[in-house]
C-alpha cells in the first residue's frame, strides 16, 4: 500500500517522498505569489516559510478527493496573506522602489543591460499591480505567480470561474492602463 | 451583445490566449486582447529565486517533517466506517503492545481483563472478611480443654430449679455481654467446637454469683458464656444459678449453693 490512511474519514495520506516532491515543486510558486505582493525579500521569505510550515502541520487535512493539492496549498497561502495584511494594517500599501528588492528576480536576458531593463520593467509592473484593488491583485497573483488555472482560483477564493475570468480581464486592462500612464510623461 | 456578454466573450478569448489555445475567433485577433495576453505572459514570466538561506530553511522544515513521520507509526483499526487511523505511536509503545498481544490471548481484551480483575478483587475481599470474622471468633473462645469427666447422671441431677430470671436481680450479677450467646454466630458454635464438645460444657444463664476454681485453688467470679474445662469446679452462691450445656444437647441446671466438681454436682446446703 503506497498510501497511508489519515484520521477520521479515511483520507489518503501522502508518503513522505510525495510530500517532499510536492513541496519542492510548489515552493517557487508560493514564493512568487508572495513576492508579487511583498517587495521585501526577507519578509516574503518569512511569509513563505510560514505558509509551508502551516501546510506541513495541517497536511493530514488535505483530501485529494476534494481538490488538487495546489488549491489546498494556495488557500493556505491566501489565508496567510490575509493574516499578514491584518498584521500590517497600520502600514501603507507596499511601495516598490524601482530596481530595489529585485535581487532574487530571475533574468533570462542575454546581456546585463537587458537584464537591468527587464528588472525595471518587472518592478514597474509590480508597482502598478500594487495599485489595483486587492481582489484583482490576488487573482492576478494566483494566476500568474501561483500558476493556477481559473478553476483552481475559483476554488481557492470561493468564486465563480467566469467571474475569475472577467476579473482577470479587467485587472489586466487596468494594469495595462497604469503602465501606459507611467510610460507617457 | 451587451457589455456583460461582451466582457465574458473577451475574458474567454483572453483565457484561450493565455492558455495557449487558438480558435477564439475574431475576438482573439482583437488588438486589446492580444496586448492583454502579452501582458499576462510577461507577468507569468516573472520568476523569483528564493535565497539559499530560505531554501535551506524549507529543506529543514521538510527534514523535520520526515523525522516526525519516521518516528510515528500508523496503526489502523477496522471499524464500522472502514479503515481509519486511531493513534500515532512511538516504536517503543508499539513494541510493548505487540509484546502484550503475544503474551495475552486474543479474547482477553482489556475490558474483559479489567472485569475479571474487579471480580477477583471482590472475591478476595470477601474471603478476607470471612477469615477475619472466623479468626476473631476463635480468639474470643478460651482455649484449653482437657476432658471433662462430669457424669451425665450427676449432671442431670438438678439440685434445685433456678428462680425466675425476670424476678431475680442480684447486685453481683455480671453485666458484661454474653459474647458467645449473643453473637450473631452463636448458632455456629456447636459446629465450631465440635471436637471439644464431649469434654467441655458451656456455662450460661448465669444469675447471681457464680465462681469457678482456678488451678491454684482460688475462686474467680465468672461472667456469662464461659466454657468449663475438665476438672474445673463451679459453684453458685445463694440466690444464684446457672446452666451447663453439654455437647449432646443435654443441660444441667445449677441451683443456688451448688458446686460441680470433676463430674460431680452437689448441693452446699441452703
Amino acid at each position: 500500500m503506497s498510501r497511508l490512511r489519515a484520521e477520521g474519514e479515511g483520507l489518503p495520506r501522502l508518503e513522505v517522498s510525495e510530500v517532499e516532491a510536492l513541496f519542492r515543486e510548489y515552493h517557487p510558486r508560493v514564493y512568487a505569489y508572495v513576492r508579487y505582493r511583498i517587495p521585501d525579500v526577507s519578509e516574503a521569505e518569512d511569509l513563505t516559510s510560514e505558509i509551508l510550515e502551516r501546510a506541513l502541520t495541517y497536511l493530514a487535512s488535505y483530501d485529494a478527493r476534494k481538490g488538487a493539492f495546489s488549491t489546498w496549498l494556495f488557500r493556505i497561502a491566501h489565508n496567510a496573506w490575509v493574516n499578514h495584511l491584518k498584521r500590517r494594517q497600520r502600514q501603507n500599501p507596499y511601495h516598490v522602489d524601482l530596481g530595489a528588492g529585485m535581487e532574487d528576480l530571475v533574468a533570462h536576458e542575454p546581456t546585463p543591460e537587458q537584464a537591468v531593463l527587464h528588472k525595471e520593467e518587472i518592478a514597474q509592473m509590480l508597482k502598478c499591480l500594487a495599485t489595483l484593488p486587492p481582489r484583482q491583485q490576488e487573482i492576478l497573483s494566483l494566476r500568474f505567480a501561483g500558476r493556477l488555472t481559473n478553476r483552481e482560483i475559483a476554488r481557492v477564493l470561493n468564486m465563480n470561474e467566469r467571474t475569475v475570468s472577467v476579473t482577470i480581464l479587467r485587472a489586466l486592462r487596468k494594469l495595462r492602463q497604469q503602465l501606459v500612464e507611467v510610460d507617457t510623461p | 451583445m451587451n457589455e456583460r456578454q461582451k466582457a465574458k466573450a473577451l475574458a474567454q478569448a483572453l483565457d484561450a490566449l493565455l492558455g495557449g489555445q487558438e480558435g477564439a475567433g475574431s475576438i482573439s485577433a482583437d488588438e486589446e486582447i492580444q496586448a492583454l495576453s502579452e501582458l499576462g505572459r510577461s507577468l507569468g514570466n516573472v520568476a523569483f529565486t528564493p535565497s539559499a538561506t530560505h531554501q535551506a530553511q524549507v529543506e529543514r522544515l521538510l527534514r523535520e517533517h520526515r523525522v516526525q513521520r519516521e518516528r510515528a507509526s500508523v496503526k489502523y483499526e477496522s471499524g464500522a466506517h472502514g479503515l481509519r487511523e486511531v493513534d500515532m505511536e512511538t516504536p517503543t509503545t508499539q513494541k510493548l503492545k505487540e509484546f502484550t498481544a503475544r503474551l495475552l490471548p486474543e479474547w482477553l481484551t482489556p475490558r474483559v481483563a479489567f472485569s475479571a480483575g474487579v471480580a477477583l478483587s471482590l472475591v478476595c475481599t470477601l474471603l478476607l472478611i470471612a477469615g477475619g470474622v472466623a479468626r476473631r471468633a476463635w480468639r474470643d473462645v478460651p482455649a484449653a480443654p482437657e476432658p471433662v469427666s462430669v457424669s451425665e447422671a450427676d449432671l442431670e441431677q438438678d439440685v434445685s430449679p433456678l428462680p425466675d430470671p425476670s424476678a431475680e436481680t442480684s447486685p453481683a450479677q455480671d453485666t458484661t455481654p454474653n459474647i458467645l450467646s449473643e453473637a450473631p454466630y452463636a448458632a455456629l458454635l456447636p459446629l465450631m467446637y465440635s471436637p471439644l464438645r464431649s469434654q467441655h460444657a458451656l456455662l450460661q444463664d448465669i444469675r447471681g454469683l457464680v465462681e469457678i476454681q482456678a488451678d491454684d485453688g482460688t475462686w474467680t467470679w465468672v461472667s456469662k458464656g464461659r466454657i468449663i474445662e475438665a476438672g474445673q469446679r463451679v459453684r453458685t452462691a445463694e440466690l444464684s444459678g446457672a446452666q451447663l450445656v453439654f455437647a449432646d444437647g443435654s443441660t444441667a441446671r445449677l441451683g443456688p449453693g451448688t458446686e460441680v466438681s470433676g463430674g460431680r454436682a452437689h448441693s452446699m446446703g441452703g
